[in-house]
């Protein structure tokens, strides 16, 4: 078959593949197209164009109100601080509890071992009502105690309370498991005699060992923590402690800068976006519980 | 005897309390995390849904299972159950066959296909927030785009978000309501539909790419040997080897659908009236807004957490069969 042939052959299928990823991405193009018409587009009768003919790509950087220079920008900033501390909290606790389960013997393990995975039976939605009021008690009377009046932490409004619940993880601590079962019980024996403590151990062997579960867990535990809505709609009520995804859902309530809300809503996207693509065999492998070499 | 010999002597109490402490430090920052925020809230909600409170919630008075009772059989328990059911049916399986339909285009053999696949998959990224504003953009009243090709296509437009269809009207019985299903559309209810619908179709390419990947490419060829066109490749080589992932893929879609709340909150805050209140909604306005009957609001979230018990318990099974135990 020629060069020509083959290509030609191969045109309906790029065809019906070039009609679906327009469909799939046309509410994108439109968000982005009205997130660089300018305000006045908003304002009159009829649907705004969806074409970019005069582009404000000030309503992502300019100082006077873009995305940079709005509340959008300090949402941003909340969003990396809540999604960096949970996922590192995460890391740090499910590989810990991991290691136990994996490398330790004690009596209870099993049961406890269950427990955890129970943990994972128990979505947050359920547990709304009284970890809200937790964060109250933590707010009002705990804080008021004459020994904590020093540290100040805000548990309403605050970063302590946006994480709080996220801190450690059943699927984390599963996932993890499965990656260090496969390392070989010799390799702890020949540390034990090199004079290596569990923890460093653990730090020099077992970690570089497991990246690719601890990248998959870092990629879930952030996608997660980004794009939560529930819990920081509750604990939250100052503007200044909302998160992007509450941000750019009230500010598209707002008219007066709706093409920055949508802006907003591009950039909030954007990150994540670039995740998911760098990060996608990781992202198959977290799906199905660690099972899968993807 | 010294303790150094009671340690080293095997299965005696000594040594099992010494293995315990030194799995202690591993285990206490996630026990603790795990006691605070999932273990004590579960009995706390058991707990708060025997008392009601004043609206004022300065006294709270016991009344012991005729809360449970009370919640279960509301009218807007049911009406949520119905809502959510329907939101689970809209949203999971037309995604799963999208899904898969893209899943299959994407895994043809062409050049630049992982373009392709990486658009299909790109929606899993999207938070509910995110695909809440985009679909807000197209369903709007009044710049909403769709509309306008609704009108193209020669129909009458939606008024999207504000048609609650059949379960606003009267409906003597559950039966009435869900006849009206197919005669009255709940406009409402579709429009956060499509915002998941949009949101799962990434996901699902997602998981099905992984399964198909994991069909022998020797099965094809003996087909194909047997003269199969690819419709019948599809129908009788990939569906068949596919249906563990696409039962897996239903269970997760469930449960993500259960657990529905921000793509409401935006586009619709569960109306009109109740059209689009699914189960996480409704426990949101009874516990978090006034007249913040807690109690009840604790009821329907363990009511919600019986259902996602189950729909989990059927994907650890599924689970369990492609992971190994040591």
């Amino acid at each position: 078959m020629t060069f020509a042939a083959r290509w030609l052959r191969r045109l309906p299928s790029y065809a019906v593949l070039t009609i679906c990823a327009a469909l799939l991405l046309f509410p994108l193009y439109v968000t982005f197209v009205f997130s660089l018409h300018p305000l006045s587009e908003f304002l009159g009768d009829g649907v705004p164009s969806l074409w970019p003919s005069d582009p404000q790509w000030g309503n992502y950087f300019e100082s006077g109100g873009g995305v940079s220079n709005t509340p959008i920008g300090r949402y941003l900033f909340n969003s990396v601080v809540v999604a960096v501390v949970i996922t590192a909290a995460q890391l740090i606790t499910a590989t810990l509890s991991a290691y136990a389960f994996a490398f330790l013997r004690f009596p209870g393990r099993d049961v406890l071992f269950a427990l955890f995975l129970a943990t994972m039976m128990v979505p947050l939605e359920v547990a709304i009502i009284p970890n809200f009021q937790t964060m109250q008690w933590l707010d009002g009377h705990f804080r008021e105690q004459a020994w904590l009046s020093w540290t100040q932490i805000r548990w309403i409004d605050g970063y302590p309370g946006l994480v709080a619940p996220f801190l450690a993880t059943g699927f984390g601590t599963f996932l993890l498991r499965q990656a260090f079962l496969t390392i070989p019980r010799e390799l702890r024996d020949a540390a034990e005699m090199d004079g290596y403590g569990h923890f460093r151990f653990l730090f020099f062997v077992v970690v570089p060992l497991a990246r690719g579960a601890l990248a998959t867990l870092a990629i879930f535990a952030f996608l997660q923590a980004w794009n939560q809505y529930l819990w920081p709609l509750l604990v939250t009520n100052d503007p200044d402690m909302r998160t992007v995804q509450i941000g750019i859902a009230a500010e598209a309530n707002d008219v007066s800068r709706i093409n920055v809300a949508f802006a907003g809503t591009i950039t909030a996207f954007l990150p994540m976006l670039l995740l998911v693509v760098a990060f996608q065999r990781y992202l198959v492998r977290g799906l199905f519980g660690g099972s899968v070499k993807g | 005897m010294t303790a150094a010999e009671g340690v080293a002597r095997p299965g005696s109490l000594v040594r099992s309390a010494w293995r315990m402490l030194a799995a202690l430090p591993f285990l206490l920052p996630s026990m603790v995390l795990f006691g605070a925020f999932v273990f004590y809230p579960l009995g706390k909600a058991v707990y708060l849904g025997f008392f009601i409170s004043n609206p004022f919630r300065t006294r709270q008075i016991y009344v012991g299972f005729d809360q449970y009772r009370e919640v279960l059989t509301s009218s807007e328990f049911v009406s949520s159950l119905l809502v959510t059911g329907t939101f689970t049916l809209y949203t999971v399986f037309p995604a799963i066959a999208i899904g898969t339909f893209l899943a299959v285009l994407a895994n043809q053999r062409l050049p630049g296909i992982i373009v392709f696949r990486t658009v299909f998959s790109s929606t899993i990224a999207a938070s509910v927030a995110i695909s809440a504003v985009l679909w807000l953009v197209l369903l709007h009243p009044s710049i909403g785009v769709l509309n306008e090709a609704v009108e193209a296509a020669g129909l009458s437009r939606v008024n999207w978000l504000q048609d609650g269809g059949w379960a606003v009207g009267e409906h003597a019985t559950v039966f009435d309501m869900v006849a009206a299903w197919f005669i009255d559309p709940n406009w409402a209810l579709i429009s956060v539909s499509l915002a998941t619908l949009w949101m799962n179709i990434g996901l699902f390419t997602v998981i099905v790419l992984a399964g198909l990947q994991t069909i022998p490419e020797e099965l094809y060829e003996a087909a194909r040997v047997d003269g199969a066109g690819r419709w019948q490749q599809f129908r009788h080589v990939t569906l068949p080897m596919l249906s563990p992932t696409l039962f897996f893929a239903s269970v997760i879609g469930m449960i993500f659908a259960f657990q529905s709340f921000g793509q409401i909150q935006i586009l619709t805050e569960g109306g009109p009236v109740d059209a689009s209140t699914v189960m996480l909604y409704s426990i949101y306005e009874t516990g978090f807004e006034p007249p913040f009957r807690v109690g009840a609001a604790a009821v329907q979230s363990l009511a919600l957490f019986a259902i996602m018990l189950a729909l989990t318990l059927a994907q650890f099974r599924m689970l369990a069969g492609r992971v190994f135990y040591r």
